[in-house]
């Protein structure tokens, strides 16, 4: 129990010090939309989390005389973990499933996602908030991930 | 050991090997592209950087642009130091004296209301929308920058901001005022006056939000009703409404409970795409949701995420403008719902 503390102060430590959890979190990916899109399904299942159902936003994007009409959300998340956490934490439930928004840029893709860190104010457990910290580093690790498969 | 192991963890992060490219790879790409052609953030052109002291570009990366999009970067002064050269790509850093420009306010107001104001805005908070964008429709190819912003003013030096003035910016829509206009060294001086006199005392420290991150609404009615109620409600607050959702459809075996968790999902087209032009990120917070939960003892709930937290992470102050609206209308919605 004490190691688990020491590991949650150490990540909490080093979270803050060298990012600003305010942040959101963002990749640029050197691929067109279509990889990415399939990269980011294929690496969030890699982590061992299920893509959930997609979002288009790219209503009448076109006709408006925007540049481009892909711009997507995918939502992600662990049934059973995120389950019990709601159960337990009602305001999470707002935050589920957890979602990535992937959006077209010329020859490029940007994906962005917000910080689960954010949700540490709704937790009052060092268990539960270690939970979140694994979030936090799966979606920046899944980020990572797709990023780096494009990479030059 | 464990504690040693652990001390070593937590350290391991403040060395840095890494070069300037690396640096900018890691902090800036995702906004100011691979190729530094600019994207949710500004271009960053040699020959834009050739114009920057070393003092700006410092101040620049360390406190960012507050309440436009570029946040600072907590980075330590050989990180810095390694990040200017390779922004500098062997261009010499142009020094400026870092003397207050004495000059008449009213008289640059006057020739900033002629001459920079179209671009650069009524009251110099630059135009909308952020950076240089590729996918989004824009009246300019870059957003001229704020000269009000706290930050611009805080790095940026009164010689600087003349020698800009009168040389224009190589690339990009700035042009030399002295070439095209005629501007003397006097109207140079009297405009530096009037931005410099939009300074005030520089804080970059980050601003709390004294408010909850989710708000929670009993509910008088039981599930379906407020569900019914929740979706009349929006249609009639001009919102597009969605098929509704249990919360974890589409990652498990669907299980009696989850009908307890309902999403209420809804957009209003017309507000998003004026959003979007004024920040592309706004994904992260779409679409507008609300959660009905029935717990155990059958008590039902609304719950809906207070955006003011979200839009705080955008560091678009434009955006926090836009959503005021937007937050009162779903308030006032629920409350309906809750009558």
């Amino acid at each position: 129990m004490v190691a688990r503390i020491l590991v949650l102060f150490a990540i909490l430590l080093s979270t803050s010090v060298f990012s600003n959890h305010n942040e959101l979190l963002i990749e640029r990916v050197n691929t067109k939309f279509s990889y990415t899109w399939l990269a980011l399904d294929k690496t969030i299942k890699a982590h061992n989390y299920k893509p959930a159902y997609l979002q288009r936003c790219d209503f009448a994007l076109n006709e408006r005389h925007y540049k481009t009409d892909k711009y997507r959300i995918l939502f992600f998340g662990k049934y059973d973990e995120m389950k019990s956490m709601s159960k337990k934490y009602p305001g999470l439930a707002v935050f589920f499933p957890l979602k990535i928004t992937v959006m077209e840029e010329g020859k490029h893709t940007l994906i962005i996602a917000t910080p689960p860190i954010t949700l540490l104010p709704l937790v009052d457990s060092g268990e539960d908030s270690l939970t979140i910290f694994r979030w936090q580093e799966d979606m920046k690790s899944i980020l990572r991930q797709v990023k780096s498969q494009y990479e030059k | 050991m464990k504690y040693k192991f652990l001390l070593i963890l937590t350290i391991i992060p403040l060395i840095s090997f890494a070069g300037g490219r690396e640096i900018y790879s890691e902090n800036c790409e995702k906004c100011h592209g691979f190729s530094r052609q600019g994207s949710l953030g500004l271009p960053l052109y040699r020959s834009t950087i050739a114009n920057h002291s070393d003092r700006y570009l410092q101040r620049t990366i360390r406190n960012g642009r507050p309440g436009r999009v570029m946040p600072g970067f907590n980075l330590s002064d050989a990180q810095v130091a390694k990040l200017i050269r390779f922004l500098r790509a062997g261009v010499k850093a142009p020094k400026y004296d870092t003397a207050l420009i004495k000059g008449d306010i009213g008289a640059g107001q006057y020739t900033y209301e002629q001459y920079c104001k179209r671009c650069h805005g009524d009251n110099l908070e630059g135009g909308q929308g952020t950076g240089k964008n590729f996918s989004w429709q824009k009246d300019r190819e870059v957003s001229p920058p704020s000269l009000s912003n706290q930050g611009f003013l805080y790095a940026a030096s009164d010689q600087m901001i003349k020698h800009i003035i009168i040389n224009g910016i190589e690339d990009t829509e700035m042009i030399s005022f002295a070439k095209e206009f005629n501007f003397t060294d006097q109207m140079t001086n009297d405009l530096v006056a009037y931005i410099r006199s939009h300074q005030k005392e520089f804080n970059s420290g980050e601003d709390t939000i004294d408010e909850p991150l989710v708000f929670i609404y009993k509910s008088p009615h039981d599930l379906d009703a407020t569900v019914s109620k929740l979706r009349e409600s929006a249609a009639a607050y001009n919102f597009r409404v969605y098929p509704n959702r249990t919360l974890f459809e589409g990652l498990g075996e669907p299980n009696i409970e989850d009908n307890k968790q309902i999403v209420v999902r809804f957009c209003n087209f017309k507000n998003m795409q004026e959003f979007l032009k004024i920040d592309p990120r706004l994904g992260v917070m779409l679409p507008c949701r609300a959660t009905v939960v029935e717990n155990d003892e059958g008590e039902v709930s609304i719950i809906i995420e207070n955006y003011k937290h979200a839009l705080r992470r955008f560091n678009n102050d434009q955006m926090n403008e836009s959503a005021d609206e937007l937050i009162q209308k779903m308030q006032e919605m629920i409350e309906e719902v809750l009558w």
